[in-house]
C-alpha cells in the first residue's frame, strides 16, 4: 500500500489530474450554467452583457421562485409532488419487489428458477419506451389511462434490480448465516427480515436510489398516460413549458420559469443522493472487499 | 374468487386514484367529488383542469394547451345551463397530437373536442379520427368566419373543425434601425433586396432578417404568396387515396431563389429558428425585421424587456406585384369533434359555442393573443382599434393584420403534414450546406413528396 510514502507533489500524477479536472469540468459546466440561469429574468437569459455562464446584474432568482408558485395557479409545485409521488412509491415498490425477488432467485432452489430468471435478465434488453403501447392498450380496458396507476405500476418492475440484488445475495450473504438462524429456531421470514435483510442494506439502497431516479427521469410513459396536466410529474409539465415559450399562436415566453423550475427540480435528487450517499459508499467498500 | 380478488384490488386503486385527485385539488371547490365520478362521461379518467359547480348537467371534455383557456371555459360553463365543458390541459402541438395518436390506435381515450392545428386535420381525417361536423350544423354559422378559416378547417366538401384563430402574416420591423441608416422600409420584396444591400452599405453590423431553414411554417407561407395562395397540394377527404402535389413551380423556385441570393450575399442570415440564438438576435437588434404572424408581438414581447430602446413597427408583408397582393397565414388553430366522442351531437355545440360570442372572444385577444377569424369580432370596433404597447400603441390590426386576415383565402393541406414539414428543413439545410441550387433543392423537394406518397399508396397527380 502506498499509504506510508508521503503525499504531495507526484510528478507522474499530473496528466491525469489535469485529464479529471477537464472531466469535471466538462460535466460540471451544465450544472453550473443551470444554477446561474435560474439566477436571471426572461430578458437577462437572452441579452445580458455577462454572457451565459456568469451572473447578470439583477438577481432575479427568487422573482422566479415567485413565478413558479402563481404560473397557472402554482401548478408547477403540483408536478413537483407527483414526481416525489411517483418516484419513491415506485421507487420503494420497485426495490421492495426486487429484494423479494431477488432474495428468492439467489437462495432457494426451485423448479424453472433457471428459466425465470432468463426472462427477468432477457426484459432488461427489452426498452421500456417499446412496452408503452401495449400497456396503453392493456390499462385503458382497466380503465387506468390517465390515473396515478398507470405511472406507478409500470415502475413497480425493475429487473436490474432483481439481477443486482440477486448478484449481491449470492456474494455478500453467506448460506451459513442463514442455515445458522434457522438452527436457532428463526423462521423463514425472520431469517429474512432479522438476518439477511441488515446484510443487504447496501444493496437496497443502491436500487432505491436506481429505481428513484429512474422513475424521476421517466418521460415518456407519463407523457403519453397521463392527459391531465395536474397529474404530470415535472419532466412533463416542464416539458410543456418548453413547448409553450417556443414561437408559435397562444405561446408565451416563460423561459425563466422553465430554467428555474429544472433547476429546483434537482434539488431533491441531489439531496436523496447526499443523504443516501454513506449507506451506498459503505456498501460499495464491503462488495469490494468480499 | 381469484377474479374477485384482481377486481377488488383494481376498484380498490380507482377509488385510491379517484380520492387522491378530488383531495389535492382544494382550492375552496364545492364539487363532490363523487358527483362528478358518476356524472362525467366515461371516457374521463381524472377530474377537470376547471372547476365544474354545475354538477348535474352532462359534461364534455376538451384539450386546449394553453393557460388562458381557464376563463374562457368557465365563462362558458357559467352561461350554458345545458352542457358543462371539462377542460384538461393534455400538452401543446407534439404533446397533444402524442396522446391523441396514441389514443386513436388504441381506440379509446380521446376526449370528446379537441384543439388542433389546422396543418393536423387531414392527417387525422385519413384516420377516420375527426367528424364531419357539416351533419351537425355547422354550415348554419358559416358566415361567422373568415373565407380563409372555414377553407383551413375544410377538408374537400367536409368541414371538420370548427375555426379559432388565425396566423395573418406581416412585417414587425425596427423602425429605429431603419431610420438611423436612413433606409426605407420595403413594401415589395424588390423594395426588400435593396433595402437588404443598403442597409449592409450603411454600416448596419446586422441582418435585415432571418431566413431560417427550418422555419417551414414562415417558408411554407412565402411559398404560397407566389403561387398566387396556393400550397401546392389538393386534397379531398371524399377521395382520400387522391393526392396533388404540385410544389416545384416557378413561383416557388423564385421565391426559394430570392432568399438564397440574398443569405449568399451576406444580407440576410440563415439561423435556425426556434434556438435561444435566435430569439436573442431578434430581441437584441441583430434582425433589423421579423416575418411574422399577427401573434408574433404577443410572443416577443416576453424576451424583449431587455432592449427598451427598440421602436417596433408593423409594417403589411412586402408583395411581389404590389398591384395584386396575395395575403398569406402562418397556421391556426380549431376545435374538432372526436369520432370516439359518445356525444357528438353536444360535442359539435360545444366545440361550436366556446368561442362563439365577443365576451369570450375578449378573454381570446387580451390573455392569450389569438387573432380572431370570427368575423363579429375581427370587424368589429373594438378589435380595430386596440392599441398595442409592445408597438408604442399603433393599432396593428387596422393598420396590417385586419386586411391579411380577410385577404387571405386558406390552403389545402396534405394528410402527412410532419414528414412535409421534416423534409424541406433537410432540402434547405442541403442546400445551404452548397449540396444543390434553389431549382434543383425544390425539384428534389417535390420529387421526395412524390415518392413518398406513393409509397404510401396515394394516386399522386403532379403539375
Amino acid at each position: 500500500m502506498s499509504t506510508s510514502k508521503p503525499h504531495g507533489y507526484q510528478p507522474k500524477r499530473i496528466p491525469s489530474q489535469v485529464f479529471l479536472v477537464i472531466l469535471c469540468v466538462y460535466f460540471l459546466i451544465p450544472l453550473w450554467w443551470l444554477l446561474v440561469a435560474s439566477t436571471k429574468s426572461n430578458p437577462d437569459l437572452f441579452v445580458s452583457s455577462s454572457g451565459p455562464l456568469w451572473f447578470s446584474g439583477h438577481f432575479s432568482f427568487f422573482a422566479n421562485l415567485s413565478g413558479l408558485s402563481t404560473y397557472s395557479n402554482g401548478i408547477y409545485w403540483r408536478w413537483l409532488g407527483n414526481s416525489l409521488l411517483y418516484a419513491f412509491v415506485g421507487g420503494i415498490g420497485a426495490t421492495t419487489i426486487s429484494v423479494l425477488a431477488g432474495y428468492g432467485f439467489a437462495k432457494y432452489n426451485f423448479k424453472g428458477r433457471g428459466f425465470v430468471f432468463a426472462l427477468v435478465l432477457g426484459s432488461v434488453m427489452v426498452p421500456a419506451t417499446a412496452l408503452v403501447l401495449p400497456l396503453f392498450m392493456m390499462f385503458s380496458k382497466l380503465s387506468l389511462i390517465n390515473t396515478i396507476w398507470a405511472v406507478i405500476l409500470p415502475s413497480l418492475l425493475s429487473p436490474v434490480g432483481t439481477y443486482l440484488i440477486r448478484v449481491y445475495c449470492q456474494e455478500a450473504l453467506p448460506d451459513e448465516l442463514m442455515d445458522a438462524a434457522r438452527v436457532d429456531g428463526a423462521s423463514e421470514f425472520r431469517t429474512f427480515w432479522s438476518v439477511s435483510i441488515p446484510q443487504l442494506r447496501p444493496a437496497i439502497v443502491t436500487v432505491l436510489l436506481l429505481s428513484v431516479v429512474a422513475t424521476w427521469n421517466n418521460f415518456f410513459l407519463p407523457q403519453i398516460m397521463l392527459s391531465s396536466s395536474k397529474l404530470w410529474p415535472i419532466t412533463v409539465g416542464l416539458n410543456y413549458w418548453l413547448t409553450h415559450s417556443s414561437v408559435g399562436s397562444t405561446s408565451e415566453q416563460v423561459w425563466n420559469l422553465v430554467v428555474s423550475g429544472a433547476f429546483v427540480s434537482i434539488v431533491p435528487l441531489i439531496v436523496a443522493f447526499l443523504f443516501l450517499q454513506r449507506y451506498w459508499q459503505s456498501g460499495l467498500t464491503l462488495g469490494s472487499l468480499k | 374468487m381469484k377474479k374477485q380478488l384482481i377486481a377488488a384490488g383494481v376498484a380498490g386503486m380507482l377509488a385510491l386514484s379517484l380520492a387522491g385527485c378530488a383531495g389535492s385539488s382544494g382550492g375552496g371547490a364545492t364539487t363532490n367529488p363523487s358527483d362528478t365520478s358518476t356524472s362525467a362521461p366515461a371516457n374521463n379518467g381524472a377530474a377537470c383542469d376547471n372547476t365544474i359547480t354545475k354538477t348535474n348537467l352532462p359534461q364534455v371534455t376538451v384539450w386546449a394547451w394553453y393557460p388562458a383557456f381557464g376563463p374562457v371555459v368557465d365563462l362558458f360553463n357559467q352561461t350554458h345551463d345545458d352542457v358543462q365543458i371539462c377542460w384538461t390541459n393534455a400538452g401543446q402541438g407534439g404533446g397533444e397530437y402524442d396522446k391523441f395518436t396514441t389514443a386513436i390506435q388504441a381506440g379509446t381515450g380521446a376526449p370528446d373536442v379537441i384543439m388542433l392545428e389546422f396543418e393536423t386535420l387531414s392527417s387525422y381525417t385519413i384516420q377516420n379520427a375527426l367528424v364531419d361536423l357539416t351533419k351537425y350544423g355547422i354550415n348554419d354559422i358559416k358566415s361567422n368566419f373568415t373565407a380563409g378559416a372555414w377553407k383551413d378547417a375544410s377538408v374537400g366538401s367536409g368541414v371538420y373543425a370548427v375555426p379559432v384563430d388565425g396566423g395573418p402574416m406581416g412585417l414587425l420591423v425596427r423602425k429605429d434601425i431603419f431610420d438611423k441608416y436612413n433606409v426605407p422600409i420595403p413594401t415589395t420584396w424588390d423594395e426588400f433586396a435593396t433595402a437588404a444591400k443598403a442597409l449592409k452599405d450603411a454600416g448596419y453590423p446586422g441582418y435585415i432578417t432571418d431566413w431560417p431553414s427550418n422555419g417551414e411554417s414562415q417558408l411554407l407561407a412565402l411559398y404560397e404568396q407566389a403561387n398566387a395562395g396556393a400550397s401546392g397540394f389538393t386534397y379531398d377527404a371524399a377521395n382520400p387515396q387522391q393526392l396533388g402535389i404540385n410544389f416545384n413551380t416557378a413561383g416557388t423556385k423564385k421565391v426559394q431563389e430570392y432568399w438564397y441570393n440574398l443569405v449568399k450575399q451576406g444580407v440576410v442570415a440563415n439561423d435556425d429558428a426556434g434556438t435561444t440564438d435566435y430569439t436573442t438576435a431578434m430581441v437584441n437588434g441583430t434582425y433589423a425585421s421579423y416575418i411574422s404572424a399577427a401573434w408574433g408581438p404577443g410572443y416577443l414581447s416576453g424576451a424583449s424587456g431587455g432592449s427598451s430602446d427598440a421602436v417596433w413597427q408593423a409594417v403589411p408583408l412586402p408583395q411581389w406585384d404590389k398591384a395584386n397582393p396575395v395575403m398569406v397565414n402562418w397556421g391556426g388553430s380549431s376545435f374538432a369533434v372526436t369520432t370516439q366522442s359518445k356525444q357528438p351531437e353536444l360535442a359539435a355545440k360545444v366545440a361550436m359555442g366556446i368561442y362563439g360570442d365577443m365576451d369570450s372572444w375578449k378573454i381570446g385577444v387580451e390573455q392569450a393573443a389569438l387573432f380572431p377569424t370570427y368575423l363579429p369580432m375581427l370587424t368589429s370596433d373594438y378589435f380595430k382599434n386596440l392599441p398595442y404597447p409592445f408597438f408604442n400603441g399603433q393599432m396593428i390590426n387596422a393598420d396590417v393584420f385586419l386586411a391579411a386576415g380577410q385577404g387571405y383565402t386558406g390552403v389545402v393541406y396534405s394528410p402527412f403534414t410532419p414528414y412535409v414539414r421534416s423534409q424541406l428543413d433537410q432540402a434547405n439545410a442541403a442546400m445551404m450546406q452548397g449540396q444543390s441550387d434553389a431549382d434543383t433543392t425544390i425539384d428534389n423537394f417535390q420529387a421526395t413528396l412524390v415518392q413518398y406518397a406513393q409509397d404510401q399508396g396515394f394516386t399522386v397527380t403532379q403539375g
